[in-house]
């Protein structure tokens, strides 16, 4: 190393800390040029202005995180243990056998109990919501198909109380998520479509058309942000049950369910308001027959809003009690089963059970066709639907007693 | 779900929770003075945005774990979060056994004022940036985090040197020798 090199070395770190305190303090124009530094500086003041995004769901992920913590600080000195380790590191060896033979009890009974009882429900949960995240590579698809089948305690007559039918989803990960699923009957035909795909990255949901909606309907859903506007249109005493509501994150739930429900019901902190009562979590763990460790999630909701966006006037809401199990392998932190009973106001049962049976990445250009996309006939109605509408109908709906609540089929 | 620099969310959540924890108010202000810097110092040298969400998250909570223990100095604060980030990025490289080179869509990157608005420069620059960015992981991991602290997270020589516990004049050669070297590969790139 010269000392010329020495200089220049010099010259181009206080120009170009010159530049960086600039932008710190968010000033403008050059520095004062060096130049002996040519196209140095140049590149240097190109680099200087590279800068990411930064994910607004960044933020979700920091709040979900220390929204755990307890509220005071640890206050716990940490050097106490780094002397401990230093004071025995300096004992003769013959102390060390029988200081090893403790710590293998104590480890071996941590293991134990680890095993008994590894995680809370809440870590597998967040878990199973990474292991998702990153299942996909850029350029990739990830495909999982469900076979669904439900049975209602109260089917009408001549309607076949039990149901069956497929799910199929698609997520891709390039930068941010995308999915997009198709909801079809045993005989093929399509109950419902939905992708996060719109414009402005809103949730677009198509229904073919049925009695209710003879030209069919595609609903083009609002963004988060209207919804978290609409709140003020409420009076300030109601806001927070709105707020809890939206929180709970069950707008998301039918689409993305094992991604964004899963830290919701986690982070949920609506413990104080009586119309939306605390989601409740269980864990155990089992083995399937391949030997392959499982947790079982419980999630308990006491009462639930569940809506439907119509083609005309406000979105029909109802409320129900809903538990789901839901079985996640230990390995990868995906949900391989989903069972789950919804009871309505009346006490009608809907006992649903959903099983994963394909589970693959597929290469996006190989797939042939655009999975993000939704295949929407000519004519069908198509409706920007209201966030407020929605809201103000999620609120009446709660406000409700039991017994004045409207009678609604479970499977619509 | 678009990108943005307004952490709405978080800041919402912390001014409920600051009206009557004053540890949470300072570990809000920590959060928006720093997050920029500390998320372009991990993104910049991991391969998808949602590893670097999953390892800044990380960082967070430690420092929040630790908010009782933090310096008063906000400066301070600040070398003691990108120095965790160091050690989070060096156990996810070891203990993951990950250490693919970042891969960065243009759309993940800001463009600067001067290019708005005019299609033609911004494609230009776009172009340049991207290829800027390969070229950087490209470098040994010493001298990637010497370019990465100094232009993603905007340190100064001295403040590098402190991260990474070398001397400044260390800080220095590396700089330059990769700039020299970065220089030559874009001549030779053609730009």
């Amino acid at each position: 190393m010269s000392q010329s090199e020495k200089n220049q070395a010099k010259r181009l770190s206080e120009y170009v800390d010159g530049m960086i305190t600039r932008s710190r303090a968010e000033e403008s124009g050059p520095c004062d040029n060096d130049p002996s530094l040519g196209e140095l500086a140049n590149l240097a003041a190109d680099l200087s202005e590279l800068r990411f995004l930064i994910p607004k769901t960044l933020h979700e992920n920091v709040l979900r995180r220390i929204s755990h913590e307890p509220q005071k600080p640890e206050t716990r000195n940490e050097s106490s243990f780094f002397r401990a380790i230093s004071y025995f590191r300096w004992q003769p060896a013959s102390f060390h056998v029988p200081l090893g033979l403790a710590c293998t009890i104590v480890l071996a009974f941590t293991v134990w109990f680890s095993k008994a009882i590894p995680v809370s429900a809440a870590t597998v949960l967040a878990r199973s919501q990474t292991a998702l995240a990153n299942l996909v590579r850029p350029g990739e698809v990830l495909h999982r198909r469900w076979l669904l089948s439900s049975q209602s305690s109260c089917a009408a007559a001549g309607q076949n109380p039990v149901s069956r039918g497929m799910l199929d989803e698609w997520l891709d990960a390039n930068g941010n998520i995308r999915s997009a699923g198709r909801s079809t009957r045993a005989d093929g035909t399509l109950r419902w479509a939905y992708t996060t795909g719109g414009p402005e990255n809103r949730h677009l949901v198509y229904f073919p058309p049925s009695t209710a909606n003879p030209a069919g309907l595609l609903s083009i859903e609002p963004t988060v942000e209207e919804y978290y506007a609409a709140i003020q249109s409420f009076p300030p005493d109601r806001q927070p049950i709105i707020r809890a509501y939206l929180e709970r994150g069950y707008l998301v739930e039918p689409v993305l369910s094992d991604q964004q429900f899963n830290w919701r019901a986690m982070t949920d902190r609506s413990d104080n308001i009586e119309e939306l009562p605390r989601v409740m979590l269980t864990v155990e763990t089992g083995s399937r027959k391949d030997g392959d460790p499982y947790f079982r999630v419980g999630i308990e909701e006491d009462r639930r809003p569940w809506f439907w966006w119509t083609a005309e006037g406000k979105p029909a809401v109802w409320l129900e009690r809903q538990q789901t199990v839901r079985f996640i392998s230990a390995r990868t932190y995906l949900s391989w089963r989903n069972e789950t009973v919804r009871t309505d106001e009346q006490g009608c049962r809907l006992t649903s059970v959903r099983d994963l049976v394909a589970d693959e990445r597929i290469k996006e250009a190989a797939a042939g066709k655009d999975m993000f996309a939704l295949d929407v006939p000519p004519g069908t109605r198509v409706r920007h639907q209201s966030a407020a509408d929605l809201l103000a109908s999620i609120l009446q709906a709660l406000d409700k007693t039991v017994e004045s609540g409207p009678r609604r089929s479970l499977e619509q | 779900m678009a990108s943005s620099d307004v952490p709405l969310p978080l800041d919402w959540e912390l001014a409920k929770a600051s009206e009557s924890r004053p540890d949470a108010l300072r570990f809000s202000r920590i959060y928006e003075n720093s997050l920029r810097h500390v998320y372009g110092f991990i993104r910049a040298q991991v391969h998808d945005a949602s590893t670097a969400e999953e390892l800044v998250g990380r960082v967070f909570l430690k420092t929040y774990q630790h908010r009782a223990k933090l310096p008063d100095n906000d400066e301070e604060v600040l070398f003691w979060i990108l120095r965790t980030a160091r050690t989070t990025l060096i156990d996810y490289f070891r203990v993951d056994g990950r250490h693919e080179a970042a891969s960065v869509p243009i759309e993940e990157l800001a463009i600067p004022p001067r290019f708005q608005g005019n299609p033609e420069s911004q494609f230009l620059e776009n172009q340049r940036r991207k290829i800027l960015f390969q070229l950087i992981n490209r470098f040994d991991a010493d001298t990637r985090e010497v370019l990465v602290l100094k232009f993603f997270a905007q340190r100064t020589n001295r403040e590098i040197s402190a991260v990474l516990e070398i001397s400044e004049g260390a800080v220095s050669m590396r700089l330059l020798r990769a700039l020299r070297s970065l220089r030559a590969q874009m001549i030779e790139a053609g730009w």
